[in-house]
């Protein structure tokens, strides 16, 4: 049995056991009170600091609605290629490369932001012909899988072997910014072909430039020592061009 | 003193919770913890970048700390947010019920309201500053800003004028099999995979045509390992595009595609595209000029500004030259001369950097705020003992 104990109030003392001591509860039952109701305190301390994490957790689904609006340069030249520049057929937008290079003299640079595609340069060479930069993450899809695509757009269907082959065909160049580019004559496969691509890949960082001319053979010939020393000037963006302040 | 006779403030103060909330422990707990993060987040940055390590030891509310040179033993350990939140509502809490609200302790009391709006003003910075860039050429304008590692999905149309109408949703609100609607307009999309980071390939043989559209070409991506730096990532998105819970078509989008993939629907056609966030801007900014210095003999940079024109609806025009240390504050946001660039034609253009923080000028309140509650408290405490002093003197004399 137990006992009635007189014990002294301290002055905080939770409600539940003022109740249970003024209706002159025995010890024990104050002490499984006292006991519940601190459980209950710090499921109610958890439960506070997980409502106001979840609270702030919580986010609005709305899709954001704005209006874009950009305005290109009042030039005679931007003007005129305005009429050109609709979304879905164009860019309008830069792509920003990682490194310079000189363009070739008898080259002319077409305006970057107007390229089709994932073109991040475009130059005309005149005859028709067109050398193009494009830029891809990592390696871009592979060496092997780019020249079979190639070679696929010029109606040929190299075996595995083949490629291999035409890989060690490849003339390295070095480039002022001591990169290494592999460019590539597809006139390996045939020599008689009247048309061929003549293209260049090189591993820029963590991307990887492919630089290519397609076209007739003959016209080809004439532009191959603009190409070359267009590879051979690619170098890393000066500081004052890359970063911030 | 029986608890009837105890003020209403004291009798929540004793309650359990808040006596949890209202602890002096806790805030010194808290404050050994943002040492604590502090410290190995500094030293953290040099190994990972700032980025990582902002995201990893300030903007969490939990994570797992690995001690230098342990790196297989962690152990969970709470990221700065949490740790400013439960300080913040404790100093609350404290300033609310435990405080001595006399007007002895005023200079206290105004101290830690100081304190306390200098922590409002970290979570109104963190939660509601954008940092972005606007990249312009000579006598190019546009009304929005880019950000510098967020990405958007871009759903839009193209009005007469050529301007873009466009409703955007987060890449970090899209997830693997989640679907998501654009109500008003009537599209809806079920992800079939999110990458943050990919790499983008052109049908090549040995790759199973899925079906999916790409302006570009882009037939398959292959997902990477995300950079600590995220501006080097490029996501990448597979989504199919519903009508009445059945799928019509299905798109396949990468990141670095400078235009978007047209969808022909029952309400119009409308552009997919997955690119950096837009800010849209109340006004229109205008790079009216670009200047570049440089060294003598040298193509080395030594000042470069841009001289820009804000246009508004209803509102004058706002000409500003910005240059380094010398920002355009307009509203809330700010711009910084960043960085330029000239293409092959010898076009310049210049970047801009642009942060809106609507809290910008919290610290310098809470600085005003809680050097006056010190000097106050300081003078009050002066006064005091200077009156002290006179009267013992009085004292003695007589």
């Amino acid at each position: 049995m137990h006992e009635k104990t007189h014990i002294k109030v301290p002055q905080v003392i939770p409600a539940p056991c003022q109740v249970a001591l003024e209706g002159g509860f025995c010890l024990h039952r104050v002490n499984i009170l006292h006991r519940a109701h601190r459980v209950k305190s710090k499921f109610l301390t958890v439960l506070s600091l997980i409502s106001f994490v979840v609270l702030l957790g919580c986010q609005d689904s709305e899709p954001t609605h704005y209006v874009e609006r950009k305005i290109a340069a009042k030039t005679p030249q931007a003007s005129s290629l305005m009429g050109a520049m609709k979304p879905g057929s164009s860019s309008g937008q830069l792509v920003q490369l990682p490194f310079e290079y000189l363009t070739p003299n008898n080259w002319k640079e077409l305006d970057p932001t107007q390229n089709k595609g994932m073109r991040a340069r475009t130059f005309d060479l005149g005859d028709s012909l067109e050398c193009t930069f494009v830029l891809l993450g990592g390696l871009g899809g592979g060496l092997e899988q780019n020249l079979m695509r190639w070679a696929k757009q010029l109606g040929l269907n190299p075996t595995q072997q083949d490629l291999s082959v035409f890989r060690s065909t490849a003339k390295v160049l070095e480039t002022s910014g001591d990169w290494k580019a592999e460019l590539f004559d597809f006139r390996s496969f045939d020599k008689a072909a009247k048309e061929t691509i003549l293209a260049a890949i090189l591993p820029v960082g963590n991307q990887t430039v492919f630089v290519k001319i397609q076209g007739q053979s003959s016209l080809i010939d004439k532009q191959e020592s603009s190409l070359i020393q267009l590879i051979k000037s690619m170098k890393p963006l000066t500081p004052s061009k890359r970063g911030k302040e | 003193m029986s608890s009837k006779e105890l003020s209403l403030r004291t009798k929540i103060a004793r309650q359990p919770v808040m006596k949890f909330w209202c602890s002096l422990k806790l805030t010194t707990w808290s404050l050994i913890f943002l040492s604590f993060l502090t410290f190995f987040g500094t030293l953290y940055q040099t190994e990972a970048g700032l980025y990582e390590a902002q995201v990893l030891y300030f903007y969490s509310w939990f994570f797992k700390f690995r001690p230098p040179g342990l790196e297989s033993f962690w152990i969970p350990f709470p990221g700065a947010q949490l740790v400013c939140w439960v300080l913040t509502i404790n100093l609350m809490m404290v300033s609310l019920f435990r405080f001595d609200w006399s007007l002895r302790k005023l200079g206290i009391l105004i101290m830690h309201s100081g304190i306390l709006i200098l922590l409002i003003g970290g979570g109104i910075t963190y939660y509601w500053a954008e940092e972005s860039q606007l990249s312009l050429k000579e006598g190019e304008s546009a009304n929005f800003a880019v950000a510098y590692h967020d990405w958007e999905l871009s759903v839009y149309q193209v009005n007469e004028d050529s301007s873009l109408n466009v409703y955007a949703r987060d890449l970090k609100d899209l997830s693997v099999g989640k679907s998501v609607a654009w109500p008003e307009q009537g599209i809806h999309i079920k992800m079939h995979f999110v990458h943050q980071n990919a790499l983008a390939y052109a049908m090549q043989e040995g790759v199973k045509d899925e079906g999916y559209v790409n302006q570009a070409g882009v037939a398959y991506l292959q997902a990477q390992e995300p950079n600590s730096d995220p501006v080097l990532n490029t996501p990448g998105i597979a989504f199919g595009v519903e009508v009445d819970s059945k799928e019509v078509t299905r798109l396949m989008l990468y990141g670095l595609e400078p235009v978007g993939t047209k969808i022909p629907l029952e309400q119009g056609e409308w552009f997919f595209q997955l690119r950096r966030k837009r800010f849209p801007l109340q006004f229109r900014v205008e790079l009216l000029d670009f200047v570049k210095s440089t060294h003598t003999n040298t193509t080395i940079a030594s000042a470069y500004e841009s001289k820009i024109k804000l246009t508004q609806e209803g509102v004058r025009d706002k000409e500003a030259l910005v240059y380094m240390n010398n920002p355009f504050r307009t509203a809330d946001l700010t711009f910084f001369q960043a960085s330029f660039g000239q293409d092959k034609m010898g076009g310049e253009s210049s970047t801009l950097a642009v942060v809106e923080n609507p809290g910008r000028l919290i610290p310098y309140i809470s600085s005003l705020v809680t050097g006056f509650g010190l000097m106050l408290h300081f003078l009050m405490t002066l006064f005091r003992h200077i009156r002290g002093l006179s009267t013992r003197r009085r004292g003695n004399s007589k």
